[in-house]
């Protein structure tokens, strides 16, 4: 098995991360003991970067989904160098994204009220509510994304097994790998099994961000209360989910000298998937600015003029330019075909979907339907902290992926027999990486914060 | 001291290349042999249907599985969600 | 720090008053006023206590530079001369001092939420109004999908309906205060009214129209919870901590509420309150004390929201039953009605077509605010067991007297004249309120 040293870049990523993640712990048992005044919600604002950012982890673990199930299922073969990695990197979203539900709450140590147990009180939660939908939505993905991540690396896990120098290594890994032989038999049955969660995972993509922008279309307020939502999440998502796996995938693969393995075609193809995801996301903008306008629906007209113009504009704006000018860029091969553009674009993307999710919760919060009860959001220092909790997915992939195989078998290729220790390597630049976007990001909120 | 027992369990062979495998292992299966079994580091479909293995019964589960879940969630949350004013 | 639920940051205006020879120079922030007379400024008597105790300390760390409880206007007074003054003038500050307010917005932006009108516009338009409304009731009836609720024959027949007559409110906001005596309601302090997080649960909206610089009002709106019929805070509650009672109350359960705060998103009244932090503990004291008894004191984490007193309500069933009859009109007084000094707060039987309230719900003057909300989301939100706010026959503006009288304008007290630099500094202030017309 390749196995090299691990590199000393790990270990500083590892140590900057695990900090990070001390500070996050710290937030957290804070907003325990002190409640969740500490954040900047308010009434009427009463969601804000917690179910912001939600969304926003939810829908890029879609893109990991849609990478190692969807284009499974479409036999995409350009998919397998990515999609193990793209995988875990759902799992990982979809467990911070988790978190922020139940810190929200005001009563969080009662979160499991929400899940349908036979109970003393004699009562069922609320099954007409979009959060009660949620909880099943986001556990079902969250349960399939894991089962089907972890049984793409049954075969994985063997080799681990059968390589390890040490006996706890070898039991740790033995006991993962469930007794995999490499049989004929087995690989039939892992074919047969992969290909059902793939098509188990594949709804979900769509299911689970619909049910996500229900917790909005649900509610009554202007801007919320639109039907464009499920589709114009779903590919929100999608799109969001690709410029992360892009934004990560391209330093990385510098780093680690993949360029062979994942080649410009995979560049090219995931870019096209983000142009015509975006053009979706335009698309809705433009449409929820023209119902604004010919509903003659005083609210919803207000509600377009208001986003455009009031308090909040600069995000509105901030946000076009994001998500609308900036993939048209990616029409042009030559720019999808520089690497560093495209990931500046990925940056921008990324910053875009973020901005898109504040301007949905919180402009249209702001400012409903009697002008008395009319404020404003502003995050505060501990919920920056809160917020961006990447550190803890950091360390989540750091963990876990240490000694991970990153990539897919290729069921007709003989040449992948050589791949597993690639894992390991991948961790550090997912590191790297999130940690200066946090950075960046900290900055900018601080500077709204204090200013 | 236990006797060496002179029953032949079986027999193993190994290949330098995955070609070379299918071939045998289809040999094997025409010579009349069914408790074959082929291992490889990677999947070879093509060994899977040599050794004589068609099918596996995981679909159907699978699919039962699901219509079970399904209709129970369902029909759980039609059911128990109330919709009666309460006193 | 910015916050516009505040109205901005104000500019701390230097006031001056002058007798004889002595001058005191005081600075106070400055609160832009519509339809403040011009050359005229006010400044409330009774703020200015040196801090002390919780309700002038802030969750967060106070500022020591600045006084927490209000600026002490009898500091203009001259002992000897107390009731009048001379040459007085005010300036513009350097500094910027935070106000906190419980509204930021007066302009009712075109909504039809507050209705009013003369008596020659009302006259003129009636026959059109009633018409519109009746075309209303009866989409209304169509658009849902769901039956009517028929409160006469579940329960104990009782159909608890308010009315609130816009005629009356004087925007004196007592009830806001009888209700918060009444149900236990935290103080939250200054700095958490600035992050709009005050806990009342009837609150009064004042509005102006017309133009800016001349308007009309203001006019009063107190809005408590409307207990709508199809209210949408219920059906998004995960955990059905708000339910619909068999007597058109809507219920909010506390000790099942997890705090999930969707209910307060989806009231478009937004008059459901959360506790963001544990805003009164079981041990002060004073709290303890001050506390009824009958109310359950909220903990950090749930959302609470006006119960149409329904401790007042069971307790009055509860007599009922034991002298074996039903409930009489007028019997249960909740705690806004109660202190209402214009008697506008009317609450009983909407199934009795005999009670006051029903009475007050069959004058063609009625009105349900945000009633369209029904048409077009499907949803009925105030039927009758909801609150008809009013239309009010307000005339013009009455005359305010420019020294020591309390005008119309409910909070105002004292009043001062300046001199004619007033008005070369109050066009410059002017240029920057941020209150009216937003």
């Amino acid at each position: 098995m390749l196995k090299r040293k691990t590199p000393i870049s790990w270990f500083i990523g590892f140590a900057v991360s695990f900090a990070l993640f001390q500070l996050m712990l710290l937030a957290i048992t804070k907003l325990l003991f002190v409640g969740i005044g500490l954040w900047g919600v308010n009434v009427p604002v009463a969601w804000g970067m917690d179910i912001l950012n939600f969304v926003w982890w939810i829908g890029i673990g879609h893109a990991g989904t849609l990478i190692s199930a969807i284009l499974l299922l479409l036999r995409q073969k350009w998919r397998t160098s990515i999609n193990r990695f793209a995988e875990a990197m759902t799992l990982f979203a979809v467990a911070q994204a988790g978190m922020y539900p139940i810190m929200h709450l005001g009563r969080p140590w009662l979160a499991y009220w929400l899940f349908p147990y036979p109970n003393t009180m004699g009562i069922w939660p609320q099954f007409r509510s979009p959060l009660m939908w949620d909880v099943f939505a986001v556990s079902t993905y969250a349960t399939v994304s894991a089962v089907f991540w972890f049984v793409g690396l049954i075969p994985d896990f063997a080799t681990l097994r059968d390589r390890a120098k040490s006996k706890p290594f070898q039991m740790i890994y033995g006991m993962l790998a469930m007794g995999w032989r490499g049989s004929a038999r087995h690989w039939h049955r892992y074919e047969t099994a992969y290909l059902l969660l793939a098509g188990l995972a594949t709804p979900l993509v769509l299911s689970v961000h619909t049910i996500v922008s229900f917790d909005f279309a649900v509610g009554i307020i202007p801007g919320w209360h639109a039907t464009i939502f499920p589709p114009y999440f779903v590919a929100g998502a999608i799109y969001a989910g690709f410029a992360m796996v892009l934004l990560l995938t391209i330093p990385l693969r510098k780093i680690y000298g993949l360029e062979s393995f994942i080649t410009m075609r995979h560049m090219h193809n995931m870019a096209k998937v983000m142009l015509a995801t975006g053009l979706i996301v335009f698309y809705g903008y433009l449409m929820e600015a023209f119902f604004g306008w010919y509903s003659g629906n005083h609210y919803e007209q207000f509600m377009i003029w208001n986003r455009m113009h009031g308090p909040y504009a600069a995000y509105y704006w901030a946000l076009i330019f994001c998500n609308g000018f900036t993939p048209q860029l990616l029409w042009f091969k030559k720019i999808r075909g520089n690497l560093l553009f495209l990931w500046l674009i990925c940056i921008v993307v990324s910053i875009g979907m973020w901005l898109e999710r504040f301007v949905i919760v919180v402009t249209s919060l702001h400012r409903d339907y009697l002008p008395s009860s009319w404020g404003m959001y502003q995050p505060s220092p501990v919920g920056l902290v809160h917020v961006h909790r990447h550190h803890r997915i950091l360390l989540c992939v750091a963990v876990s992926v240490y000694s991970l195989p990153a990539d897919d078998f290729d069921f007709r290729d003989a040449d992948d027999s050589a791949r597993g220790g690639s894992g390991r390597r991948i961790v550090v630049g997912f590191v790297f990486v999130r940690m200066t976007r946090d950075m960046a990001i900290g900055q900018y909120h601080l500077r709204q914060q204090v200013g | 001291m236990k006797k060496t027992d002179p029953h032949l369990y079986g027999i193993m062979a190994q290949f330098d290349n995955p070609s070379a495998l299918v071939a045998a292992a289809r040999e094997t299966y025409e010579a009349g042999y069914r408790q074959i079994n082929g291992y490889s580091p990677f999947p070879i479909e093509e060994l899977t249907e040599a050794i004589g293995f068609r099918r596996t019964a995981l679909p159907v589960i699978v699919l039962i599985g699901g219509i079970i879940g399904g209709l129970g969630g369902f029909l759980h949350a039609v059911l128990d969600g109330s919709d009666r004013l309460s006193d | 720090m910015k916050n516009a639920t505040t109205a901005a940051k104000l500019m701390l205006t230097r006031s001056r008053s002058a007798l004889r020879d002595r001058t005191i120079v005081k600075t106070v922030p400055a609160w832009i006023m519509p339809g403040q007379p011009d050359d005229v400024i006010t400044i409330h008597l009774g703020y200015g206590r040196k801090p002390s105790g919780r309700v002038w300390d802030t969750i967060a760390d106070p500022d020591p530079r600045l006084p927490q409880g209000g600026f002490n206007a009898y500091d203009v007074r001259f002992s000897d001369q107390p009731w009048s003054a001379y040459g007085a003038s005010i300036s513009k500050g350097a500094e910027r001092f935070l106000i906190a307010s419980t509204q930021a917005h007066f302009t009712m932006d075109g909504r039809d939420l507050l209705r009013e009108s003369s008596i020659e516009e009302y006259l003129k338009d009636r026959e059109e109004q009633l018409k519109e409304a009746e075309k209303q009731k009866e989409e209304l009836h169509e658009l849902s999908l769901y039956p009517d609720f028929d409160y006469k024959n579940q329960g104990n027949g009782y159909a608890w309906g308010m009315s609130i007559d816009l005629n009356s409110c004087v925007g004196c906001n007592a009830c806001m205060i009888a209700c918060q005596s009444e149900n236990n309601i935290p103080i939250v302090g200054k700095e958490q009214v600035a992050r709009s997080r005050e806990m009342h649960w009837i609150r009064v909206d004042a509005y102006f129209k017309g133009d800016e610089h001349k308007p009309e009002g203001p006019f009063f709106q107190p809005v408590p919870c409307m207990h709508c019929e199809n209210a949408p805070c219920e059906p998004v509650c995960p955990v059905h901590a708000t339910v619909h009672s068999s007597e058109g109350l809507n219920d909010m359960v506390y000790n099942r509420c997890v705090g999930t705060k969707y209910c307060s998103n989806n009231c478009p009244y937004k008059v459901r309150r959360f506790n963001f932090f544990l805003y009164q503990d079981w041990d002060t004291p004073t709290y303890q004390l001050m506390r009824n008894p009958d109310v359950s004191v909220r903990s950090r984490g749930v959302m609470e929201k006006c119960t149409y007193c329904v401790q007042r309500i069971q307790s009055a069933k509860i007599q009922s039953e034991i002298e074996g009859r039903p409930v009489r009109d007028g019997e249960i007084v909740t705690a806004c009605q109660s202190v209402c000094p214009s008697e506008a707060i009317v609450f009983g039987n909407i199934n009795d077509p005999n009670s006051k309230v029903s009475k007050m719900k069959a004058l063609e003057r009625d009105y349900s605010m945000l009633g369209e909300l029904n048409a077009r989301r499907g949803r009925r939100i105030c039927r009758h067991c909801g609150i008809r706010i009013r239309r009010s026959r307000i005339g013009p503006i009455g005359l305010i007297s420019p020294i020591g009288h309390m005008g119309r304008m409910g909070r105002m007290g004292q009043m001062g004249r300046m001199d004619e630099r007033h008005d070369e500094l109050h066009s410059s202030v002017h240029a920057t309120h941020p209150v009216v017309g937003d």
